[in-house]
């Protein structure tokens, strides 16, 4: 190990204790990568701080050393967002989960970055609970949310975590510390919590981060409709929406996500069915009666061969176990699977759709389709066999294809897993020069040394030792704890 | 209403000219749009004006995407017809008498209305942007698209920061179906306290109300709460009832009615010849504003109580009164974020800057450095010397 390293150890070892620095090469292969796999790297150290104190103190000790720190919550990102850099420093949340207060008059959360985002919810439940819901929501940490601005299903309604962080109080990338918001929404001036939001690490690090809350929809009614194609089933989000109504969710899978989600569930759904489209209407209880009335009839308008409302907590549940159950499932139909996260307006769903089968068989590939169709985001899953030569590659160059007809119809690369340096290199598809170039000048105001996670975001050329390659599952995706979108 | 602007370009790429030879000359700049808000934040000493009134128009509209383009010097009230057309809206109904308001004045100032309850103010409903740095660079951010995370947000981080970080010239944002039915339950009350109980009774409801607003001024107050949808009544009864419970005397309104009470409310957000506090606390402090309205007399307020946003309207006053006014109400709410918006030019000047700290300070100062380091764009109104 390099003087510079040693010198750096034993200085954070004396803000957070021998036992809270990891250095042994094995241990730190556990950090090597975060949700997506990869991409591996092993950073020189890891230091884990116990307190917010902690934190300041070990950013500022980087800072003195000018060596570059990469910020790791629950490791569930999947965009490579907490990829450590081999001679910089793993600065690991986890034991930073303290809820620190619950206030319902105010409507307000505020914790340290660990905390679960699930647990959000359950410390203000049954009364109220916090919207976004990304997948791996019982792992994933709230300060990870917040880098990555992450959604979930249930944000065409409601919104992504930009619209819930009102506070933060963070360490920028020169080492100092502020306050930026507090429990007040709508802070006055220049949105400094909304710069922060999404910033996928790259601006400084949080140790306080205040969350709204809001109270629980009184009513919830679920129901899920067959159509004979994602044509048809596409029309029938474009009805529903466009009369004005507004579902807590609306998900949409296309024949072969249903057969692996059936494979996986036997929730009954119509395997026969191109398209299946799960509902959730959600509100006061006459609002979401009525509502829920007429979705189901602009379904049947639409050409659904079948609507099935959940008459009880047990029916919905099952609706969604094979919603939900769809991406694991693909291990049923295909030894691997590559996931992609695009955007597209969602009038131009059935024209991307059949551009996407275009090119799966242009590349001899399958492609299931799962994805939130409220608000056009699209989640292929490309499925191959990694133990045939090429395939793999194949796989990967064909999400890049999709990725590109999500811009050529208007979209963007990706709704909700972010950039990090998984497609740092199509930033300039979406974005010009100068584009970037601003994002450049953002970044210095709040990070001027550059030591932040600095190679992720903005696209600069590969490092030495990347391997792009295939997607492997992760290990709490393996067991059935996370899922993939 | 002001002079006439020096410069009008009529398109993003002449702003960028205007701009970039302002910067050359270290010429500074005074940016508007329908010059409806230049009273707010402190006075800009500035060598010329440049509006961007004359950049109007819908780039792109797709009502399906809920999605449309602007250029930044369209009218708020022409955004609205052409949406109403198609049974759509954009959630902002700041206060506009006289409906000169333009997109780009309004997500430059974060200026909102009482829709901000249900749907955002301008930084949650802006998608993307396009603006002119201050060496003359056009860049954007976000995409045409409801969800996208790629790149950090610019459009955020300008909205709010009164053109100090870039002239605004095109706006994506998302737009909201126009409720099916929309009923109010209007609840007055002579006594602040009352209202301030109601506000907490309300709370706890699932109602998803579509607004939910407060007034206090001179004698008396009053709750306004606006539900909407297919089936607004069985809500209207609980907040009836809830409001009946705290003695508020409830009528209810609909069609005209509705959206007359509603104008009045809007129109207590500006002070024709006093001096307004802009406040954003968290909501539990909704009691301590009321009671900061209620006295000493001559003060009203309007807001939204929930989101925690708030117009103090101070009496028109010797400057010295009203400073202390001012330095009081920020004592009193030590956790909110308050600026001048509205008032005479030497108050503003020393109380109007809303940065928190003077961390934040140094911060926005930093960006100011990255985004305009000639420091030309509407210098000072946000802090002294950082032009």
């Amino acid at each position: 190990m390099s003087t510079v390293v040693d010198r750096l150890v034993v200085r954070l070892e004396g803000i957070v204790g021998r036992d809270h620095v990891v250095t042994h090469p094995h241990a730190l292969r556990t950090f090597e990568s975060d949700g997506l796999l990869h991409h591996a790297r092993v950073p020189a150290v890891a230091v884990l701080p116990g307190s917010g104190a902690e934190v300041h103190a070990v950013v500022q000790t980087c800072v003195a050393a000018g060596v570059p720190w990469v910020a790791r919550g629950a490791g569930t990102g999947l965009s490579g967002g907490a990829l450590p850099i081999e001679e910089g420093v793993l600065v690991v949340t986890s034991r930073l989960r303290r809820i620190l207060d619950v206030d319902l008059d105010d409507a307000r959360v505020i914790v340290e970055p660990a905390v679960t985002n699930a647990a959000v919810s359950s410390a203000v439940g049954p009364s109220h609970f916090y919207p976004p819901d990304p997948s791996s929501q019982i792992v994933c940490s709230v300060g990870g949310n917040v880098a990555e601005n992450s959604g979930g299903a249930h944000c065409f309604k409601y919104g992504f975590t930009a619209h819930y962080v009102t506070g933060l109080e963070v360490v920028l990338g020169d080492g100092s510390v502020t306050w930026l918001g507090g429990r007040h929404a709508d802070e006055l001036g220049p949105d400094l919590v909304g710069a922060f939001v999404g910033s996928e690490g790259t601006l400084g690090i949080y140790t306080q981060i205040v969350l709204r809350v809001v109270p629980a929809p009184e009513e919830v009614r679920t129901f899920v409709a067959f159509f004979a194609s994602t044509a048809d089933a596409g029309n029938a989000v474009s009805e529903i929406v466009s009369a004005g109504v507004v579902p807590g969710a609306i998900e949409m899978m296309d024949r072969l996500a249903i057969e692996a989600a059936e494979e996986a569930t036997g929730a009954g759904y119509d395997r026969t069915a191109g398209a299946a489209l799960v509902v959730e209407i959600d509100g006061p209880r006459a609002e979401c009666e009525a509502t829920l009335t007429a979705v189901a009839d602009r379904c049947r308008e639409s050409g659904a061969t079948d609507v099935r409302i959940a008459a009880d907590e047990a029916e919905r549940a099952l609706i969604w176990r094979a919603r939900k159950a769809a991406f694991a499932a693909m291990g049923r139909i295909s030894p691997a699977y590559y996931v992609q996260d695009g955007v597209i307006p969602r009038t131009r769903l059935a024209e991307v759709l059949a551009r996407i089968d275009e090119l799966a068989a242009e590349f001899g590939l399958r492609v299931a389709n799962v994805f939130h169709a409220g608000d056009g985001n699209l989640h292929p899953l490309i499925c191959y066999d990694g133990a045939r030569p090429g395939e793999a590659e194949r796989a990967e160059q064909l999400a890049g294809h999709i990725l590109r007809a999500c811009i050529d119809a208007g979209g963007s690369i990706t709704g909700e897993h972010g950039v990090g340096v998984d497609k740092r290199d199509a930033m300039p598809w979406m974005f010009d020069d100068a584009d970037l170039a601003a994002f450049g000048r953002l970044r210095r105001a709040f990070d001027p040394l550059g030591l932040a996670n600095p190679d992720k975001v903005l696209p600069t050329p590969r490092l030495c030792g990347e391997v792009p390659g295939p997607y492997r599952a992760h290990p709490l995706e393996a067991q059935g704890v996370i899922e993939r979108w | 209403m002001t002079a006439a602007a020096d410069l009008m370009p009529a398109d993003a790429g002449a702003v960028a000219k205007a701009v970039a030879g302002a910067a050359r000359d270290r010429t500074s700049l005074h940016i508007r749009g329908g010059a409806t808000k230049v009273g707010w934040g402190a006075p800009v000493a500035a060598d010329v004006t440049l509006s961007t009134a004359a950049l109007t128009g819908v780039v792109a509209y797709r009502p399906g995407d809920f999605v449309v383009t602007v250029r930044a010097g369209t009218r708020l009230a022409d955004l609205a017809t052409a949406l109403a057309a198609e049974d759509q809206m954009l959630a902002l109904d700041p206060p506009d008498p006289d409906g000169c308001a333009t997109i780009g004045g309004v997500l430059a100032t974060a200026d909102s209305g009482p829709l901000r309850h249900r749907y955002g103010g301008p930084r949650d409903l802006l998608l993307g942007v396009r603006a002119v740095l201050g060496d003359g660079a056009v860049v954007r951010s976000g995409s045409a698209v409801i969800k996208n995370v790629a790149g950090y947000d610019l459009g955020r981080l300008m909205s709010g920061a009164f053109g100090t970080l870039g002239v605004i010239v095109e706006a994506t944002l998302r737009v909201h179906p126009l409720p099916a039915r929309r009923i109010t339950v209007h609840g007055a009350t002579d006594s602040a306290a009352r209202l301030a109980a109601a506000i907490g009774r309300l709370r706890r409801l699932p109602l998803e109300a579509e607004a939910l607003d407060v007034r206090w001024d001179g004698d008396g107050g009053a709750l306004l709460v606006r539900c909407a949808g297919a089936a607004p009544e069985e809500r209207t009864t609980a907040v009836e009832a809830a409001l009946g419970a705290e003695g508020l005397a409830v009528e209810l309104l609909a069609g005209d009615a509705d959206a007359a009470a509603w104008a009045h409310q809007r129109s207590l957000q500006r002070g024709a010849d006093g001096c307004v506090v802009r406040i954003a606390a968290p909501p539990g402090a909704a009691r301590r504003v009321l009671e900061l309205a209620s006295a000493p007399p001559g003060r009203r307020v309007a807001g939204r109580a929930e989101v925690g946003t708030w117009w103090l309207t101070l009496p028109s006053d010797d400057e010295e009164a009203q400073l202390s006014a001012i330095a009081a109400v920020r004592a009193a709410l030590p956790e909110a974020s308050c600026m001048v918006t509205d008032g005479p030019a030497d108050v503003r000047a020393v109380a109007a800057s809303p940065l928190a700290s003077a961390a934040v300070a140094a911060l926005v100062r930093r960006l100011r450095e990255q985004f305009d380091p000639a420091g030309i764009l509407n210098p000072g109104i946000l802090q002294a010397g950082d032009g």
